[in-house]
């Protein structure tokens, strides 16, 4: 029995090119998640992060491995069970605009859901939804307007709202703050914060900017070519980061408080084409501290520590400990 | 080197988009324009290459180039001016290059529009530009088309393309938004090598503070089509900054900064 309240094991999502070769998106990707906690999701183009997040959604299913909600093996399900299932794991995507109807009032679609799973009237279903979008900060008034008259960081919440409409007890948050300016990035992460105090939500927010994911994550879970190279705590992220891909996120980001004299070395190259994933150690094309093993042998997730683990052969026990950097 | 006076540009609406803009800029300076959406930063540098979409007006101020009155210039004059003695990069790249023709044939195109060299010299020379830009074979690039390239790769080609008749004064419309961190950080680098390499100026806008802060000399804060505030390296904001800056600067995620959870 899983203790977590969503627990992958080992999942892994492939796809079959036209040209018949395969492109592993996801490999081996464990994850839990509990009630109440941040799980940040970090790593570039092409890591696999969306695809993670469409496996734990289920709006795809897993080549290999499983999914555990309240250790019920939930891989398998479908039809009417993979419906009545679905309220308790929802999406929030990152361009709103994209996700609404056009034609339809903020208020019917945070309120569409409702009516979809709980019989109710088109008029409870409107007082209901007026009351989500007071949740998340907006005017009840907002739900008579369209997507196309509110400003990205309203659209960003009615898209919240919407989410929260069937009491979820997991959230995923693709990307949701990347099309919006700082100070509306701020107030969403702040309100983010505070939804998940008041009703214990589980988050899963996926990110490319470092620095918000430290403020948000409880945990951050690194991903490089469909692979998981590092977990560890979220405070940790800018000091204690073991992996060499993730110590080379830490020193790309630029922040305002950040040291300006010293220089700055980008990772050289890009990230491999998936299709082509060299064997070994995904990072190895790039990483500065290559070995031979690291292009031969895939490194296993070893623990530093109860909440840190590493995908790294400098972290080995087998190697030198003066390796250790 | 490049002097905007009291530039006020305006879409028609209540109030204008930019109000009574200036700015001096100097052989090698780094100027970081930042602000929200909205603020008036990209119609700045639309305004100095002659670029308004329609709809939008200088009406008022002056933009100077070496002493040279930019606002009055006809077309033609534009076209010389435009890719020799500046040059622009933007956001995506990948957008403003042509989706169904060769890097290659896209830089022979754009060298023989204002010099006379052969096809095979043209080509030569975008080579070259492409390897002093970081690109790792530059051949294999000229023979692929745009899509072909990842967003980073892109972004090299447009620097190359940009730098190649060395301009003064480079403008930058947000050069990194749309890639990953370590992109960007290949990217921010090369940009502070053109300016010790050729001593190009940049003015560079952008709305993330941390890339204005390691790159710019000086920063200007733009609200409303108006710059709120300014401030010089090192610090470039001492505790006398306006309220508007402290609020931005209070809202730019910090890695050191507070947390949430």
């Amino acid at each position: 029995m899983s203790e977590y309240l969503l627990e992958g094991r080992g999942l892994t999502r492939r796809y079959r090119r036209e040209d018949g070769r395969e492109l592993a998106a996801c490999r081996h990707v464990s994850l839990h998640l509990s009630p109440g906690e941040t799980l940040g999701v970090v790593g570039e183009s092409g890591c696999g992060k969306s695809t993670l997040l469409r496996l734990l959604a289920q709006l795809e299913r897993p080549d290999a491995g499983q999914l555990f909600f309240r250790g019920t093996d939930i891989t398998g399900l479908r039809g009417e069970a993979l419906r009545r299932h679905r309220p308790h794991i929802q999406l929030v995507f990152q361009d709103p605009a994209a996700a609404f109807f056009p034609r339809m009032r903020a208020g019917d679609a945070v309120g569409e859901p409702i009516r979809n799973f709980h019989r109710c009237s088109r008029q409870e279903a409107r007082e209901r939804a007026a009351e989500l979008l007071e949740q998340v900060g907006l005017p009840r008034q907002l739900g008579e307007r369209y997507p196309h008259s509110m400003s990205g960081g309203q659209r960003q919440r009615v898209g919240l709202a919407r989410a929260l409409a069937l009491e979820p007890q997991v959230l995923l948050c693709d990307e949701i703050t990347s099309a919006l300016d700082a100070s509306s990035q701020k107030q969403l992460a702040e309100l983010l914060a505070k939804l998940q105090r008041e009703r214990n939500l589980a988050l899963l927010f996926v990110c490319h900017d470092l620095a918000l994911v430290r403020q948000l994550a409880h945990r951050v879970m690194v991903m490089y070519l469909g692979q998981v190279v590092e977990v560890l705590p979220g405070e940790a992220l800018g000091t204690a980061a073991a992996h060499p891909y993730t110590q080379a996120l830490a020193a790309s980001a630029f922040s305002w408080g950040m040291d300006r004299s010293k220089p700055m070395e980008p990772l050289p190259g890009e990230i491999p084409s998936p299709v082509d994933a060299p064997d070994g150690c995904p990072f190895h094309t790039r990483c500065r501290r290559c070995r031979e093993i690291c292009r031969q042998q895939r490194p296993p997730l070893v623990s530093l520590a109860p909440d840190h683990q590493v995908a790294c052969h400098l972290w080995n026990e087998n190697m030198e400990s003066e390796d250790k950097g | 080197m490049l002097e905007i006076q009291h530039l006020t540009v305006s879409y028609g609406g209540e109030r204008p988009a930019l109000e009574d803009f200036s700015l001096c800029l100097q052989r090698g300076e780094i100027v970081a324009l930042v602000g929200e959406s909205g603020s008036g930063k990209t119609t700045a540098v639309r305004a100095i290459l002659g670029l308004l979409p329609p709809g939008g007006a200088v009406t008022g101020g002056s933009v100077r180039l070496d002493g040279e009155e930019l606002l009055q210039l006809p077309p033609e004059e534009w076209q010389r001016l435009r890719g020799e003695r500046l040059a622009v990069i933007f956001q995506d790249a990948g957008a403003m290059l042509n989706p169904i023709r060769t890097i290659g044939g896209q830089f022979v195109e754009f060298i023989r529009a204002h010099r006379q060299v052969s096809k095979g010299e043209a080509r030569k020379q975008g080579a070259e530009m492409l390897a002093r830009m970081g690109l790792p074979d530059p051949e294999d690039i000229l023979r692929s088309y745009p899509f072909q390239l990842s967003g980073g790769q892109r972004q090299r080609v447009g620097i190359a393309l940009a730098m190649t008749f060395q301009p003064r004064l480079l403008l930058a419309d947000e050069p990194t938004s749309a890639l990953d961190v370590t992109t960007q950080a290949q990217i921010i680098r090369q940009m502070a090598a053109l300016r010790e390499e050729f001593g190009t100026a940049i003015l560079l806008v952008t709305h993330h503070l941390g890339v204005a802060s390691y790159l710019a000399d000086r920063i200007l804060v733009m609200r409303a089509g108006q710059v709120v505030d300014q401030g010089e390296k090192p610090d470039f904001f001492d505790a006398a900054a306006s309220p508007y800056t402290r609020e931005l600067l209070a809202a730019a995620p910090d890695m050191e900064g507070e947390r949430y959870v």
